[in-house]
């Protein structure tokens, strides 16, 4: 070992070569002129003084070596002609390494873009402080066998374990909403979320500017307001004295308290119903009430103690959870459970995404092993000149670390291309970022993400360099056959033919991994929504509401609305061009939100406790969506105020809740007014209002004119553009209700498409990877093909001559090669199908193991395969005999 | 006549060039290899050319500083000396020296033991 000190003055004199060459040389040149000096003063003619002075120096070169490898530091400069060495392989061979670096740069980048995915979705910390003690809290319903999570819980049992768990330091709770928002002279829809004080103090996040909401808990009512970064800079103009300013929030004036961090995101972004960021942070007090404690609809994030772990915690909270069901008949049946915040949140993505991380590496090491191959094929055809190396006296040592620096520098320089192309990669991923993967901060390429990609070239490095670095080691000159021809013995072929088979087993498996997620993606998109999407568009409106506080101004208040309503829907109507006009509370199809109610048919015990999907609806909705109602009738513009409270139910309805029984004239009771039964006057075919491929859920429409809300959506049926139609639409808004925010104006077909963002996300992911793994093989294929027809040019030559017709040897080498492909197509076949299993949550409507698919991919691997033998198998078939033979 | 000589044992050679630096001060590396084997009595067989990479090795310790003078008939020439930290390393590989020869003697100088039964 070397010290600290020595080793520097070691790297010093490496970087000051030449001045202490130079100088070595003037040292050994006095040396010796003194030498010869002292022998001539001795007596001897001047040519032996001076042939003495050198022998006893030990001549010149020696001891200039010597003292070189005292100063300097050996290995680097080794490491130094080495990779002269493989530059000059580069520069003679570019074809070999520009294959190399772009092989294992393709699949590098690929498999680093989308670590950069799972890196930012499931492995980056959330931005909270000590985010491992954060606990997100679910609710698990026993049903039919399975459990059903959820992570909406009531105020009430918040409430509960704020005061009583032992090992929680804090709760915070919180709702995802949206309200108008005066800005300028607009109304716009901004994402709010109320939240109680706790919140911000559980998450470990101080406002930038100003104090967070005051109070504890759900009671403390207030108008102030905490809002976002970006709502302070962009609408504020980063006002210094915004704090204490006024916002009109949904008709009413908040005082602005504090300002939350740039940075800040709110958690539990999974359970939020619409993809952008809250901007405004209310008092969760001031809607507890209206929206009900008891109704499991809000987020909670819990603050472990120090020191208590997840286990303990959630021992706790079950005794908790036993104890409070006591005395609360609506936790009948349900469990808690505590999961960290990061696994809670990711909870829903992280199968696809650990999938297509799994299927990127895959190709990873494909790329790797193809460009394995490649060395493989260079170091046999570099026999002869390892052997002469050999013979002239290099080591097996330094051999092998020559062969491991060319590998690692092609490696570091396709690692670099990679990271370019994963920085390229990450862009258009982030294209297709299905807004509701719970993203923690920017996906971008950070540090971690190119240790990621450093390791990964280092391991590659080390792969695809130590098993030419090996065989290169091995060859001893005296072992050679005097016959045996240096382009390669029999065991390089069998490497390379393992490798290959491999290549193809992994190709084959990722290719029907892909194959079935296209296809179900595919299916996906074939399916009848059960509503006509053709020149459908739609829009939401959000409008303002306080509570009342008595029933003849809650009364006023009602009718105030439906009669905002009714004067938008008219506008509507008379929009030339548009041919029909439906409201709704969600604009179809709405994957997440929904309104979410108890009910009990009059007349039928409860099953445990039932609740469904209320929607708002005027008598024009089915039509225009062109659903028919399949018994009873279709609500009209009589089934007002002063009418008998009615409602009609889908299908899933019936059957869930009536067991597929007569609906018409049942009466059930929703929990928003327990005391008046609604009787059902029709029921309506299923659609997939819940996304395409989502069962139809239990849905129960409740006519506007008899119940009032502050938000709902608009659907206009037309054959005008969705271009051509907005101008109008919020020009005619604005004129009759200003106070009305219009929001998300889109077509119905467009929505469609965006609930499928996130299969479409991971789909393209595995495609793009199952393409590129395909290319890779394919070239790869190709090259041990061509390289085993150079290697038997004299055979195939001595073949033709002794009368073998071109076509004997094309299929002889095709054959080489459909051996390989068949081969790998079976192990690849068997790898899908036992992978296959993972897959199946992903799919819909296809079977793991579906054989039309699994068949077109292994027809398409095995069709690529012939093509890339064909071309070298062709090339054999004209071998010129006599050129063959001059080879040798 | 090789035969008659004494190999440079490893590590040896250091000491020595400390030593040599010690009793003539300031000195060029021709003199030095010069002087150790006249100081042995030209019984240790030095091969010159090793003398340079002591040096080297010496001063990367820190133990001997370097500088250049012009030599009598005006060539460049290196000349080094002792340092503070080569004196003290000296004076402990020395002690080292002696002890470890004087323990090599003293294990060479046992007599035979009588063989058991």
């Amino acid at each position: 070992m070397i010290g600290v000190r020595e080793f520097f003055s070691r790297l010093r004199n490496e970087i000051g070569w030449r001045k202490e060459e130079r100088d070595l040389q003037a040292e050994l040149a006095d040396h010796l002129a003194r030498a010869e000096h002292d022998n001539r003063a001795r007596g001897l003619t001047p040519s032996e003084a001076r042939r003495q002075a050198r022998l006893a120096l030990g001549g010149e070169d020696c001891a200039k070596e010597l003292q070189r490898d005292a100063r300097g530091l050996p290995w680097l400069s080794a490491l130094r002609q080495d990779i002269a060495y493989a530059a000059r392989g580069v520069r003679r061979n570019p074809g070999f390494a520009l294959l190399a670096v772009l092989t294992l740069g393709l699949g590098m980048g690929a498999s680093t873009a989308i670590f950069s995915v799972a890196n930012a979705v499931l492995l980056r910390p959330l931005p909270y402080a000590n985010p491992s003690q954060l606990v997100g809290f679910s609710y698990v319903r026993h049903r039919g066998g399975g459990t059903v999570s959820s992570p909406y819980v009531s105020l009430n049992q918040v409430e509960a374990w704020r005061s009583d768990s032992r090992t929680l330091a804090s709760v915070g709770s919180f709702v995802f909403s949206a309200l108008p928002v005066r800005v300028g002279d607009q109304s716009v829809v901004l994402a709010t979320v109320f939240a109680d004080p706790e919140l911000m103090p559980t998450l470990g996040v101080v406002p930038m500017v100003g104090s967070n909401l005051s109070g504890t808990g759900s009671t403390h009512k207030d108008n102030s307001a905490v809002i976002s970064h970006r709502l302070w800079s962009e609408v504020l103009h980063s006002d210094p004295h915004a704090v204490g300013r006024t916002l009109l929030v949904n008709g009413e004036s908040y005082t602005i308290v504090g300002i939350l961090p740039a940075r800040f995101q709110f958690p539990r972004r999974d359970a939020a119903f619409f993809p952008e960021q809250p901007e405004l942070l209310l008092p969760v007090a001031n809607i507890a009430d209206v929206w009900g404690r008891d109704s499991a609809q809000w987020i909670a994030i819990g603050r472990l103690k120090p020191g208590d772990g997840l286990a303990q915690a959630q021992v706790d909270m079950d005794a908790l959870t036993a104890r409070l069901s006591a005395h609360d008949p609506g936790m009948k049946g349900i469990s808690v459970r505590l999961e960290g915040l990061q696994a809670d949140t990711t909870r829903k993505a992280r199968p696809a995404l650990m999938i297509v991380l799994g299927l990127s590496v895959v190709l990873l090491l494909i790329a790797c092993s193809n460009v394995m191959n490649l060395l493989v094929a260079r170091s046999a055809a570099r026999g002869r000149e390892m052997m002469v190396r050999k013979a002239l006296g290099a080591t097996t040592e330094r051999l092998v670390r020559q062969m491991l620096t060319e590998s690692a520098c092609l490696t570091l320089i396709a690692g670099g291309f990679g990271i370019f192309l994963a920085a390229l990669g990450n862009r258009a991923l982030l294209s297709l970022w299905p807004s509701f993967l719970p993203v923690t901060g920017n996906v971008g390429l950070d540090w971690r993400l190119l240790n990621f990609a450093l390791a990964l070239s280092l391991v590659s490095a080390l792969a695809a360099g130590i098993l030419p670095a090996w065989h290169c080691g091995r060859p001893q000159v005296e072992e050679r056959q005097p016959g045996e021809r240096a382009t390669g013995g029999r065991s390089f072929a069998r490497l390379q033919r393992g490798l290959m088979i491999a290549q193809v087993a992994l190709g084959m498996a990722l290719l029907a991994g892909a194959g079935l997620l296209v296809n179900s993606l595919g299916r996906l998109n074939a399916v009848d929504p059960g509503f006509r999407t053709a020149g459908l568009l739609g829009f939401e409106l959000t409008m303002p509401t306080q509570p009342a506080k008595s029933q003849a101004e809650f009364r006023q208040r009602r009718l105030r609305i439906m009669g905002l309503y009714n004067t938008i829907l008219e506008q509507m109507r008379a929009i030339p061009g548009v041919v029909s006009v439906g409201l709704i509370t969600n604009l179809p199809p709405e994957t997440r939100g929904g309104m979410f109610m108890g009910l009990s048919i009059v007349g039928l015990p409860p099953k445990g406790a039932q609740s469904c999907n209320f929607q708002i609806t005027s008598e024009d909705y089915f039509s225009t969506l062109a659903v028919p109602i399949v018994a009873g009738r279709n609500f009209s513009a009589n089934d007002n105020f002063e009418a008998p409270p009615v409602v009609i139910v889908n299908q899933a309805f019936a059957q869930r809740f009536l067991q597929g029984a007569d609906a018409l004239d049942r009466q059930l009771t929703a929990s928003f007014n327990p005391g008046a039964p609604r009787r059902i006057v029709g029921v309506v075919r299923d659609m997939h209002d819940r996304g395409l491929g989502v069962p139809s859920i239990p849905t129960v429409y409740v006519p506007f004119r008899q119940f009032a809300q502050a938000y709902g959506a608009v659907v206009l049926r037309t054959n005008l553009s969705p271009d051509a139609v907005f101008p109008v639409v919020r020009r005619r808004l604005n004129q009759a209700a200003p106070v009305v925010a219009l929001d998300h104006f889109t077509s119905i077909r467009d929505r469609i498409y965006r609930t499928l963002d996130e299969p479409r996300f991971y789909t393209t992911m595995a495609a793009t990877c199952a393409l590129m793994a395909l290319v890779f093989v394919t070239l790869g294929l190709y090259g041990v093909v061509t390289f085993s027809v150079l290697r038997r040019t004299a055979e195939i030559g001595i073949r033709t001559a002794l009368g073998a017709s071109a076509a004997t040897i094309l299929r002889g080498v095709l054959w080489q090669g459909t051996v390989m492909a068949l081969a790998g197509v079976g192990i690849g076949l068997v790898l899908a199908l036992s992978a296959g299993q993972v897959l199946g949550q992903l799919l819909f409507a296809v079977k793991p193991n579906d054989p039309a698919t699994l068949a077109g991919a292994a027809a398409l691997v095995t069709l690529v395969m012939l093509a890339a033998s064909y071309i070298p198998a062709r090339r054999a078939s004209r071998v010129d005999p006599l050129i063959a033979l001059r080879h040798e | 006549m090789a035969e008659s000589k004494l190999d440079v044992l490893q590590g040896t050679l250091d000491l020595m060039v400390l030593q040599t630096l010690a009793v003539l001060g300031p000195q060029h590396g021709y003199g030095i290899a010069r002087r150790i084997e006249q100081a042995s009595g030209d019984s240790v067989l030095l091969n010159q050319g090793t003398i340079y990479a002591a040096l080297v090795r010496l001063r990367q310790r820190g133990w001997i500083a370097a500088n250049w003078g012009i030599s009598e008939n005006n060539r460049r020439a290196r000349f080094y000396a002792l340092t503070t930290r080569g004196r003290k390393q000296l004076a402990s590989d020395a002690s080292y020296w002696q002890r470890l020869t004087a323990a090599v003697g003293r294990v060479l100088a046992l007599e035979p033991e009588r063989e058991g039964q």
